[in-house]
This record gives structure tokens, C-alpha cells and sequence, in this order.
């Protein structure tokens, strides 16, 4: 079984600016945070470190410098003691050294070691054993529980071996120390960052809702643009592709109620017509009269009847709702079948109507569409053109359109006209009255024209009539491997 | 009455011009502006009944032009405008009335009705002449109760008659007022049909003025 949304379970959380900014910039300061209270503690502990190390390298070489001054006096005095049997104690930790050793005296403590094994000076804590076996730099070592940080200085020319060493401890509460004056307020500051963000974000978010209340209070019947100067510059690309749709909508309502007016006010002539001649024929005693009347009121019918037909046709040519049909269109095949069907309203009117084309023109387009515009041409072709005259359709191809041409010998249109029959409902004066027709079907063509990329073009034709010229791009795409194959 | 229409839609005029014929009205059609201007200028009519969607000159210019040159001719407006504005512009415009299409043609006789009858100046719906009653709406003619049968060119020429009052028509207006500008007319119809109505009413009730045309007095004969 495939897993399909059950119409009951629960609702998948629609997404949030403000938690996704929430959850984004609360662990990334967090993260930030620790990062950088990391490197601190790291810095901080190798500074320490370093000075802790330089500290005592400095602390060692002037024990070294001071106690072989002395030692080598000492070793004279001895010389001379040794005539007078006086020897110092070696216990003794000279004055002038003790003040150095002040500030970390309980962490701190030396040996001094004269050719190699004789230990003649060491603080009060240190052992008597040497603190490490190197005779020079750095070590770690361990005893009495704690671990040291021992520094050896040596000097050759008297024998002399100084350790000075610190106790780590020491430097772990320092680290603890600094440590916590920066990781601390961390947890103090998440839950009051937290509530900034939260609230932060909010309040940055109000101009939007405001904008949603501004939008949603819109008139449908009557867009109007949202003003742009106070809302935030992030809003702005949406304000104006919102200010832009409102446009298009307003233009399309506009359109709509112009077309519905139009088209209300065309259909009330029809329709009183038809009730006057209803009304006629009930009042008329004479039956001849009335029937004649009655056969008016059929007319009448027929004829808002076909008003409807190429309003709804009109209404139903939507350029937002078309697309090409895949299938390239034989425009030569579909003229000769329009101009079949059509023949015999020419023929009533014994007009000589013929077609010319060089073989199939596949165009791109609609069908239905195409029909609709070769049958509304055609058909004013033959309802312009006197009897006995002529109409003269052509399909001719080119590399990048085919000319659809329809001539008659009708009266045409002058020039000054000719802008203005694509225009709906309009009507030429001298047709109006005279000639059936709604003044919708130029209007109709020039939609389709439109909505496929087509050109056309009206001029006076060889015939004497009209020159009625649709160009209308070839199809783009050859005709699909599986049928081009065998066309 | 003779009633000027001018109306472009072929099968509105068609229709309306039947109508109203029914209704005795002789009626002239036109179907554009220009030659609406052309028979008011010519003809004489007691209403006109005007598109505004008109061909070459449109039905209010037309109309502002008529009221610019001091004719007070009753103008019904038929149109398929609806909105009041239209509305408002064209009773400005000097319309005496204004209709929208669809409408009913007796709607459109009992309007045509009433412009006549505040023209002519009296507040009844009939007119009456002594023991003669006539009935513009229901086209009765009673004389001392007893109801007349009169053809439609008869009644309006009664009424026209009647309308007018103690003023001599002549032959030419009363046969303006029976017969549109298609129709044949016989050189002695006129005569004709007074002959027969005085036949009818009795031949005190319209007099000759010989060598001018006829009158109905404005006080009955006792």
C-alpha cells in the first residue's frame, strides 16, 4: 500500500519565518559562543603556559646566576673556612633569594645541585632528590601527588645544576579562573537570547502582517497598489509583483465588465426586436400579417441566437488558458475542408470561390481555433461579396510561416476603417442594418490571431474586394520521429 | 399622428414601424442621424422616437441639435443605454422621455400617449367635446353613450381635430398627420375620410373653411 495522506492525521506545521529564524539563530549564536569561549580558554591556557614556562626559566637562570655568585664565594670563603674549620649551612636559603620566591611560594620550588649529585640549596617543600633528570629545559614530572612543571638551567663552568618547578594545579585554577569569567554568562544569556530572538524576529515580522491586512482588505471590483513607502525593502520585490498582478487583475476585471456591458447592450436590440415583433403579430387580426410578423420573430431568434454563439466563442478564446496543441496542423487540409463545408452558402449566392495551396503547411496552433478563425473570414467573404462574384483562398508556405489569403470581389474596407473591424461590435455604417452580423467575428480572428503569435493584415485584394492576410507561424518542431517517418 | 423613428437596427425599426402603424401612428423611418436632421427639417411630426447608437450623427446630437434650433417636438429616447447616467444625459439633452430596449410596445403607446397629452395641455386621459368622448388609449369613440366605430386614420384625424381645438388645420397637415411619407396617398383622402367620420359623429362637429381645411370648434354646438 503506498502511504497517502490520511484526511484525518495531522496537519504537516506550516513553515514559520520566525521559528526557522529562531532555531537558526539560536544554536548559531550558541555554537559561535562556545567556539569562541574555547579558543579563549585554549589561548588563555597556552599564554598562561608560556608565561608560567618563561617565568620560570626566568626565575631559574637568576637563581643560577645568583647562587653561583654566591656559591663562588662561598667556595672562597670555604677555602678559607676550610683553614679555619667553619662550614655555612647548606640549609640555608640566602635572604636575597627568599624575596623572589614570594608570590607563588607554596607552588613553587628550586634544588640546586652542584657536580651533579651534591644538592647544596633547595626551597623549604622540595625534595631531596632531583626534581628531573634533564640537565637542561623543560619537563613534566610527578611527585608527592602533584604534577610539576620542572625547569632545568645548568652552569658548566661551575657545576651547577638549578630545577625550578611549579605545581600544575596552579595553573588549572588560573585557567578555571578565566574560563568561567567567559563560559559562564553563557547560560545565564541563552534563555534571555532566546526571548530577544524570538520577539526580535516577531516584531520585525509586524510590517508583513500588516501587509497581509492591507492586501486582504482589498476590494475585489476594485485593486488598488499597495503603497510602497512603508514597507520593509525585503517586502518590497513581493509589494511590487503583488502591485503588478493587482494591475493585470484590475485590467482583466476592467476588460470583463466592458465585455459583459457591451455585450448586455448588444443583446437588447435583438431582443426588443423580437418582442416587438411577438407583440405585433399577438395584436394583428389580419393572419396574413401576423404570420409574417411571427416569421420575423423566428428570424429575430436566429439571429440573437448567433450573437450568443460568437460571444460564448469569443469568451471561450482565453489567451491564459491556450496552449498549442502538439500536433502540427495541415492548414492547406483544413481550408479545403472549411471551404467544403462553406460552399454552399456560395453557392446560393452563385459565387466562384476556389482554393490554392502548394500541398501540406503544417502550422503550430489550436485546431478548434483555426476553424474558428478560417470560418469567420470565410464567411464574411461570402456575405460581402455580391452574386455571381468571386473569392479567391490561398495557403501558401515559407520557411517560417504559412500565408493563410482570402481575396473577394466584395466592396472592401477604405483604409481609414480598416484599424478599427477588429474593434468589438463594431460595425461599418454602410453595413449596419443592411447586413446581418453582430460585429463580433473580425473581433473573434483578431483574438485568435493574437493568442497563436499570428500577424494579419487587411488590404485591398486583385479581386476588387477585400485582401484578408493571416500569417501564422510554421510549426517549430518537425512532425514527431513515429509519424514524420511515414508522412 | 405622424411619428418620425429613427432607429439603425434593421429588424427594431421593422418591428416598431409595424407596431406603431397598428396603432394608427403614421410613422416615418430613418436610420441614421443625418437623415433624421434631413425629415425634421422637412416634415412635420408630432413625436420622434430616437436611437442614440446611430450612424453618421448621433441620437443626442441629433436631439441638442433639434433643441438648439427652438423645436419643443416631444423626443422619446429608446436605447439600449441603461445606466442612469445615460439616462440623466439624454433627459438633459432635452428628451421628454427615455425607454431602454427591451421594452413593451403598449408601454411605448401609453408613453407616446402621454407626451401628447401634456403637449396638448389637458390633465384627462380622454378627450371631451360636448356629448363626444374619445379615448386615446383603448382608440373608443363614444357619442351619447353609445360607443362609434371609427378606422385608425379616422381616429387620429378626430383626434387630431380635437387636439387643435378651435384652429383650422389644413388638408396637407391632417394628411401629414395620417400618412407617413411612403405611403400613397390619394389627392382627395383627406376629404375622404372627413366624409366618412362626419358620417359617424354627426356633420356639425367639423367644419369647413372653405379654401384653408377644417376646424372643430372650440365650444360644442349645443
Amino acid at each position: 500500500m503506498s502511504a497517502s495522506p490520511t484526511p484525518g492525521g495531522p496537519q504537516p506545521r506550516a513553515p514559520s519565518i520566525r521559528r526557522r529564524l529562531f532555531w537558526l539563530l539560536l544554536p548559531v549564536t550558541i555554537v559561535v559562543w562556545v567556539v569562541t569561549a574555547l579558543n579563549v580558554y585554549r589561548d588563555t591556557r597556552n599564554e598562561i603556559r608560556e608565561l608560567t614556562n618563561a617565568q620560570l626559566a626566568e626565575t631559574a637562570r637568576a637563581l643560577l646566576n645568583l647562587v653561583s655568585h654566591e656559591y663562588y664565594e662561598e667556595q672562597n670563603f670555604r677555602h678559607k673556612a676550610e683553614n679555619e674549620q667553619v662550614l655555612p649551612d647548606t640549609q640555608e636559603v640566602p635572604q636575597r633569594l627568599a624575596a623572589t620566591l614570594h608570590q607563588y611560594e607554596q607552588s613553587l620550588i628550586f634544588q640546586m645541585w652542584v657536580d651533579g649529585d651534591e644538592l647544596v640549596l633547595r626551597s623549604e617543600q622540595a625534595p631531596d632528590v632531583r626534581l628531573s633528570k634533564l640537565e637542561k629545559g623543560f619537563s613534566d614530572e610527578i611527585f608527592g601527588g602533584h604534577n610539576w612543571r620542572v625547569f632545568s638551567v645548568s652552569d658548566p663552568e661551575h657545576k651547577m645544576l638549578v630545577q625550578v618547578a611549579e605545581r600544575q594545579s596552579q595553573l588549572t585554577e588560573l585557567e578555571l579562573y578565566v574560563s568561567r569569567r567567559i563560559l559562564f554568562p553563557i547560560f545565564i544569556a541563552i534563555p534571555f537570547l532566546a526571548w530577544v530572538i524570538w520577539f526580535g524576529v516577531g516584531r520585525a515580522m509586524r510590517p508583513l502582517n500588516r501587509l497581509a491586512d492591507e492586501v486582504g482588505s482589498q476590494d475585489v471590483g476594485r485593486l488598488e497598489r499597495i503603497a510602497a513607502h512603508r514597507v520593509p525593502v525585503e517586502a518590497k520585490p513581493l509589494i511590487d509583483a503583488l502591485n503588478a498582478l493587482f494591475d493585470r487583475l484590475q485590467r482583466a476585471f476592467e476588460n470583463e465588465r466592458r465585455f459583459t456591458a457591451d455585450a448586455a447592450h448588444e443583446l437588447r436590440t435583438p431582443l426588443a426586436a423580437l418582442k416587438t415583433y411577438a407583440q405585433v403579430a399577438l395584436r394583428e387580426p389580419n393572419h396574413e400579417k401576423s404570420q409574417r410578423a411571427l416569421g420575423k420573430v423566428i428570424q429575430g431568434v436566429d439571429r440573437a441566437t448567433h450573437l450568443v454563439q460568437q460571444l460564448l466563442t469569443l469568451a471561450r478564446i482565453d489567451p491564459t488558458r491556450w496552449e498549442p496543441q502538439k500536433e502540427p496542423i495541415d492548414l492547406a487540409e483544413l481550408a479545403s475542408e472549411r471551404l467544403a463545408a462553406m460552399s454552399g452558402q456560395a453557392i446560393e449566392k452563385e459565387i466562384e470561390i476556389s482554393l490554392s495551396s502548394g500541398g501540406r503547411e503544417d502550422v503550430k496552433g489550436d485546431r478548434a481555433m483555426l476553424d474558428i478563425l478560417i470560418t469567420n473570414l470565410l464567411g464574411n467573404a461570402i456575405k460581402y461579396t455580391p452574386m455571381h462574384g468571386a473569392i479567391e483562398v490561398g495557403v501558401q508556405g515559407s520557411d517560417h510561416e504559412v500565408v493563410l489569403s482570402i481575396s473577394d470581389s466584395g466592396e472592401g474596407i477604405p483604409e481609414q476603417d480598416r484599424s478599427q473591424v477588429f474593434e468589438r461590435f463594431y460595425r461599418r455604417e454602410r453595413e449596419r442594418g443592411s447586413t446581418p452580423g453582430c460585429g463580433l467575428g473580425l473581433s473573434i480572428v483578431h483574438r485568435i490571431v493574437e493568442i497563436m503569435g499570428a500577424e494579419i493584415r487587411l488590404d485591398e485584394s486583385h479581386l476588387g474586394g477585400l485582401l484578408v492576410e493571416v500569417r501564422i507561424p510554421r510549426c517549430e518542431s518537425a512532425p514527431s520521429p513515429a509519424k514524420g517517418g511515414r508522412a | 399622428m405622424r411619428v418620425l423613428l429613427v432607429e439603425d437596427d434593421e429588424m427594431l425599426g421593422g418591428g416598431l414601424q409595424s407596431g406603431l402603424t397598428q396603432d394608427g401612428y403614421a410613422v416615418d423611418w430613418v436610420k441614421d442621424g443625418d437623415a433624421a436632421e434631413l425629415f425634421l427639417r422637412t416634415e412635420e411630426y408630432e413625436i420622434v422616437i430616437l436611437d442614440l447608437g446611430l450612424p453618421k450623427k448621433s441620437g443626442l446630437e441629433v436631439l441638442k441639435h433639434l433643441r438648439s434650433e427652438g423645436s419643443d417636438i416631444p423626443v422619446l429616447i429608446l436605447t439600449a443605454r441603461d445606466s442612469v447616467d445615460d439616462r440623466v444625459k439624454g433627459l438633459d439633452c432635452g428628451a421628454d422621455d427615455y425607454m431602454i430596449k427591451p421594452f413593451d410596445l403598449d408601454e411605448l403607446n401609453a408613453r407616446i400617449r402621454a407626451l401628447m397629452r401634456r403637449r396638448s395641455g389637458r390633465a384627462e386621459t380622454v378627450i371631451t367635446h360636448g356629448e363626444l368622448i374619445i379615448d386615446p388609449a383603448s382608440h373608443t369613440v363614444q357619442l351619447r353613450g353609445e360607443p362609434v366605430d371609427l378606422s385608425p386614420r379616422e381616429f387620429t384625424l378626430l383626434e387630431k381635430l380635437l387636439e387643435s381645438r378651435g384652429r383650422v388645420l389644413s388638408r396637407s397637415q391632417l394628411e401629414q398627420s395620417i400618412y407617413s411619407w411612403k405611403d400613397e396617398v390619394d389627392s382627395n383622402a383627406v376629404e375622404v375620410h372627413i366624409h366618412h367620420l362626419r358620417k359617424k359623429i354627426g356633420s356639425e362637429m367639423i367644419r369647413t373653411v372653405r379654401g384653408v381645411g377644417y376646424i372643430i370648434d372650440k365650444a360644442p354646438k349645443e
